[in-house]
């Protein structure tokens, strides 16, 4: 579904869903695997911070590529940024 | 949840589907407590709801980008990506559904209050130190970058 977004900020909030989603299913496992002491699982949550902080990160490096983009080509449609070198 | 999930890529309005990307993470966050991984829950809010979001309003608002008209649709990209995720969605229920563990609710914690955080902080600083701060040097590098990218003469 991320074909439908024309918008590279759109594209952008797609990824963060699809982080989110991975995040969602480390959680739920954590809950389900439950150790020996009968706590969950707590590996998989640092796991899950660790990746917020790369989507974090990367957020802002991307955003901060989409604005050079702007200021470059003054268009941030999909479709209108086809070339490589410009 | 799901739907707001899905308003954010159907939206024209980059405003409104940001706004929707909110509410899914509140969502998001709602089942993390759910999941007792409050810790996660809390991050959840204040990372994606506050700062993320933040950013993504701000440039959205900077570019002053508009709700878009209609284009025309790639009809055979769309096709393929709905067909590429409707197969997977398919499969893994197929295989979650054919595991015994499907069928298990889950398993009752040893007491309903725990310390959620100092548990994650003493796995965090014990065993998982070097990523910790190989993620800190991450940041920064990313901090770098942006400056460096944000600055008015890129060549």
């Amino acid at each position: 579904m991320i074909t439908l977004g024309d918008y590279l900020i759109v594209i952008f909030m797609a990824l963060e869903l699809m982080l989110n989603a991975a995040n969602l299913s480390l959680v739920a496992f954590s809950r389900f695997r439950l150790g020996p002491d009968g706590l969950p699982d707590y590996n998989a949550q640092v796991l899950v911070f660790f990746v917020i902080t790369v989507a974090a990160a990367e957020v802002a490096v991307g955003l901060a590529i989409i604005v050079a983009l702007f200021r470059t080509r003054r268009t941030t449609h999909v479709e209108d940024i086809n070339t490589l070198k410009f | 949840m799901i739907g707001f999930g899905a308003a954010v890529v159907i939206n024209r309005n980059p405003i409104a589907s940001a706004l929707s990307l909110v509410v899914s993470f509140l969502g998001l966050s709602v089942l993390f407590v759910l999941l007792n991984a409050f810790f996660i829950g809390v991050i959840q809010v204040l990372v994606y709801a506050g700062a993320v979001m933040v950013l993504f309003l701000f440039i959205i608002m900077l570019l002053d980008l508009r709700a878009e008209k209609i284009r025309k649709i790639n009809w055979l990209t769309f096709g393929g990506g709905v067909f590429v995720s409707l197969s997977l969605l398919i499969q893994i229920l197929a295989v979650i559904g054919s595991t015994k563990m499907a069928k298990q609710p889950f398993p009752p914690l040893a007491s309903p209050r725990m310390d959620d955080v100092r548990n994650v902080g003493l796995l965090l600083f014990e065993n998982y130190n070097l990523p910790f701060q190989v993620i800190a040097v991450l940041v920064l590098v990313a901090t770098i970058g942006v400056i460096v990218l944000s600055k008015r003469e890129l060549r």
